[in-house]
């Protein structure tokens, strides 16, 4: 029984039944800075702790990219 | 990483001055094959920020072609090829690459990435390959 997941595009597994918070708790992913998508559609953070995902399951989890020279420091 | 991606990415970067650009690099294996480039939201010189559907269509893009997403790119239009203080702070992908354009010589671009884990940067080695 799997998860398919896909981090920032790069494919995983995750154990299933499992609720989106602890597939993010399991990597050490902060909630704050992801969008999370299950089976294509966009899930609220609120919803995290509740939303089960079962075997055959796909959850895209978007790690924000941001960044720049701002703050750079020689 | 083949040469003209190496040179792709350094036109897209003089092509949006003054403001810094980034996208995603796609592969597999390590080996970079595709770029995507995408919009910065935050139309800045010294900030960039990817529009999350973009970033999913991207993907999704990659998915399609049987390659997988390595890693970001971005463009430093006035300062070295290293990250900075914002870029260490805002990568939450630990898996990813983080490539760095800099524009700082314009007459000699320079292009280098790095991983960054728990707030620690290691700088990878970039093989250029001929195509």
């Amino acid at each position: 029984m799997a998860v398919s997941i896909r981090i920032n595009g790069k494919p995983e597994t995750a154990e299933a039944p499992s609720t989106v918070s602890a597939i993010l708790e399991e990597r050490r992913i902060r909630p704050e800075v992801v969008l999370v998508q299950v089976n294509g559609a966009r899930l609220a953070s609120a919803e995290f702790g509740t939303r089960e995902v079962e075997d055959g399951d796909v959850v895209d989890i978007l790690l924000q990219l941001a960044g720049g020279a701002a703050g750079y420091a020689a | 990483m083949p040469a003209s991606l190496l040179d792709t990415l350094v036109a897209y970067a003089l092509d949006g001055l003054p403001n810094e650009v980034c996208g995603i690099l796609g592969g597999k294996d390590g080996r970079v094959e595709r770029v995507l480039p995408l919009t910065n939201a935050a139309a800045s010189p010294e900030f960039y920020e990817v529009i999350p559907e973009e970033q999913l269509a991207a993907y999704a893009d990659l998915y399609d072609a049987g390659l997988v997403a390595l890693g970001v790119y971005h463009s430093h239009p006035a300062s070295p090829a290293r990250p900075s203080a914002t870029d260490v702070a805002l990568a939450h992908d630990p898996a990813a690459v983080y490539a760095i354009v800099s524009l700082q010589d314009r007459s000699n671009p320079e292009v280098r990435a790095y991983r960054v884990r728990d707030g620690e940067v290691t700088e990878i080695a970039i093989t250029k390959t001929e195509e």
